[in-house]
């Protein structure tokens, strides 16, 4: 073996250490890349969890102030979260003691408009209800899958399993027909009176509802569709029929200035409110529609829609609730004593429901 | 019912679920039920009866725009007389139909 030089050993040695230096070089490099890594794993199962927690009101009920208020805040606030800012939400239920039709079916539409734009819920999650009978509810209507919640309940109970669901986008009116001539203890006749206002209604959604975006920021081009809830107690019937367009108070000026009912309508405001005024709240508007369509004379086939919905109830007692953006119009029917009023909310439900109650008995009193 | 006269049961025929005005509204509308049955009946003058009662039930739309419609097209009401008899239990809806041909003839 050849000896080596004094200077090739030196050579020798600052070799190895320059490769040495090289390989601990490369291995830091490696390491830092693995916890860069790690860390952008860990940062996104973080976010994942990193969600708003939304409160669900104490009653999903639209009638009365407080309620409405309660539930319509509710819906801003998660429409806001996820359809506007696309942030992940937890709707905690453990307040809510009360499912009621019209609010649950104002919410119920408001997760499925969601999953519609947005193509899933998957920004959506709940908490599980801690009332029983709320999750049977959710459970029943399919909210709680809809939100990813495992919930082992089971609707049993008789006032949960007898809500039927039906949507819809055009008038094709099977699927609420059906439900509505499934109702055992409804009457033929107050069956096909009902019909009468459900179809009427869709007509309405088709033809006027979606002209224009609604007002909620979300800029949502192609909306649409309708739906409904049918309720069977023991001595009531409730059918809830909602849709998420402009609403009556929007549309109501441009159907009046499409059929030329200009003077029509300013006779109607004069005979109603005294003067005409240049802004009316949208429950005097509600109101107004109903009454113009009540003093049209001619040209019937411009629409009674809303006619029908109050006819509906007319010779049969019950109640109607017409809500309609910040806007409520009540209609009862006692006796055959006819009754109705005006209501104005703080909040907007950003679309209109409509509420029929009727009582099974003739003599049973109409509650909503 | 003479034998040239056709019955026509709308539940039957046409659909249990009717509803609608116009053909933008959905498959089961006033519109698309005249254009089907009512005018080629009016066009081959052909006597036809309407079976009313086999449905869920009528918004006025359907009714006006099926009825009163034929009116818009250019039928007098007398035309429509002669060759639609309509039946249904409830007397309302007959009348109701005749107040929606009426008033297309007078609007």
């Amino acid at each position: 073996m050849k000896r080596l030089t004094p200077q090739d050993r030196m050579a020798w040695l600052r070799l190895t250490k320059k490769r040495e230096k090289k390989l601990l070089k490369e291995r830091l490099k490696l390491k830092q890349k693995k916890q860069r890594r790690l860390r952008k794993g860990r940062k996104k199962t973080e976010l994942a969890h990193v969600h708003t927690i939304i409160r669900a009101p104490i009653a999903f009920e639209l009638v009365l102030s407080k309620n409405h208020r309660k539930t319509l805040e509710f819906l801003d606030l998660l429409r806001e979260k996820v359809l506007i800012h696309k942030k992940p939400v937890k709707i905690d239920f453990s307040d809510t003691k009360r499912m009621v039709v019209c609010g649950t079916l104002l919410f119920y539409s408001e997760l499925c408009r969601i999953n519609r734009e947005l193509g899933s819920l998957e920004l959506v999650s709940c908490t599980q209800p801690e009332d029983e009978t709320v999750a049977q509810v959710l459970q029943h209507l399919g909210i709680l899958k809809m939100l990813h919640c495992r919930c082992s309940v089971t609707p049993e109970r008789a006032d949960v399993i007898n809500w039927k669901i039906a949507t819809g986008e055009n008038t094709d009116a099977s699927e609420a027909g059906k439900i509505l001539e499934m109702q055992s203890k409804l009457p033929v006749a107050k069956s096909k009176k009902l019909y009468r206002g459900v179809s009427e209604a869709m007509t309405n959604v088709s033809q006027h509802a979606y002209l224009d975006l609604r007002n909620d920021g979300a800029e949502i081009m192609n909306d649409k569709g309708w739906w409904m809830f049918c309720r069977e107690e023991d001595d009531h019937i409730f059918v809830a029929f909602c849709d998420l367009g402009v609403g009556i108070p929007i549309t109501l000026p441009k159907t009046i200035e499409e059929n030329n009912d200009q003077s029509l309508f300013e006779r109607v405001l004069q005979k109603l409110f005294g003067s005409v005024r240049n802004k009316y709240s949208d429950g005097q508007l509600i109101r107004a529609a109903i009454e113009v369509k009540r003093s049209r004379t001619r040209k019937r086939h411009r629409g009674k829609g809303l006619l029908d919905m109050i006819k509906a109830i007319e010779t049969t007692g019950g109640r109607l609730a017409i809500l309609s953006n910040k806007g409520g119009y009540l209609y009862n029917v006692n006796n055959s004593e006819p009754s109705e009023f005006v209501k104005n909310y703080k909040n907007s439900i950003l679309g209109t429901l409509i509420l029929w109650s009727l009582p099974i008995n003739a003599d049973t009193e109409a509650k909503i | 019912m003479s034998t040239n006269t056709k019955l026509i049961d709308i539940g039957r025929d046409f659909s249990r679920y009717p509803a609608g005005r116009y053909e933008s509204d959905g498959p089961f509308c006033g519109e698309i039920f005249r254009q089907k049955f009512l005018v080629p009946a009016i066009t081959k003058n052909e006597k036809i009866i309407i079976e009313l009662d086999g449905t869920a039930g009528y918004g006025s739309s359907f009714l006006e725009e099926a009825f009163g419609g034929l009116v818009r097209l250019g039928y007098s009401a007398n035309q429509i007389k002669t060759v639609i008899t309509l039946h249904s239990e409830d007397p309302s809806l007959l009348e109701e139909i005749e107040e929606y041909i009426l008033d297309a003839e007078q609007g």
